[in-house]
């Protein structure tokens, strides 16, 4: 009964994470557990802003805990290079209220 | 009165804080004396109406879960806590109602464009405000029955 996310089908893959504060970090999935903790390989973070275009902090290897995570999405290479993301605008997201 | 329920699911502890072994919950309502038959929690206030609603709890993540099954393939709207609303097609939910999507799209994507290259995501269950529903994919009549018998306690 207790199979933990279906995650396996996203491992090395490219992934883009939102958290509970309202983050975006994008990295390469490398592992998960039961409790939705992950394991994040050549990871960064996209700012989002306002005034400016997105920025992009690298971070490196990273582990998110799962009660932080709210949506691990598959990132479409294809797709994402074709984002132009220093004229990108928002707002950052808003934080989840429980 | 004394009431014995043995509990093994792990959603259980993490709801209400408390180590729970799959052995036997006992709650205690009003007895003057009672007789102890069997090994109990200390920490668990002996408040009838909390422990059924704790029961319901329970009972109501298998039925929802069912009926999440039922729907998969279907077209849904999620709403999370975040406010953000994504609208993609029902892939799979599991016992904490995490959901997967396929096809999605961010339903307001000027305001959000933060998931503009997303096409499959995986929503934590903990996170979710609503899920919004085809008016066709709801058999009222059907989850009725499905509550009144999960509510009777069956």
């Amino acid at each position: 009964m207790a199979t933990g996310p279906g995650l396996e089908s996203l491992v090395d893959q490219t992934i883009s994470v939102i958290t509970n504060d309202g983050r975006n970090i994008v990295g390469i999935l490398k592992g998960f557990d039961q409790a939705t903790n992950i394991i994040l390989d050549e990871s960064h973070e996209r700012v989002y802003s306002t005034k400016e275009g997105v920025q992009q902090l690298v971070l490196g290897l990273y582990i998110i805990r799962g009660d932080n995570i709210s949506v691990i999405g598959e990132l479409d290479e294809d797709l994402d290079a074709h984002l132009d993301l220093s004229n990108l605008r928002a707002h950052p997201l808003k934080a989840v209220i429980h | 009165m004394v009431l014995i329920l043995s509990l093994s699911l792990p959603p259980f502890s993490v709801v209400y804080g408390l180590s729970v072994s799959p052995i036997a919950l006992v709650s205690f309502a009003g007895d003057d004396e009672y007789t102890p038959c069997c090994e109990f929690r200390p920490n668990i206030t002996s408040n009838y109406s909390s422990f059924v609603l704790a029961v319901l709890i329970i009972i109501f993540l298998q039925l929802f879960f069912s009926y999440f099954k039922d729907l998969v393939g279907r077209e849904v709207t999620v709403e999370l806590k975040n406010d953000l609303a994504i609208r993609g097609t029902l892939h799979s939910v599991d016992q904490y109602l995490n959901i997967k999507l396929e096809n999605t799209r961010v339903v307001d994507q000027d305001k959000y464009p933060h998931m503009l290259s997303v096409r499959n995501c995986f929503i934590r269950g903990s996170v979710v405000r609503y899920v919004q529903l085809p008016p066709d994919g709801v058999d009222v009549d059907l989850l009725h029955d499905a509550t009144r018998r999960e509510a009777r306690g069956g």
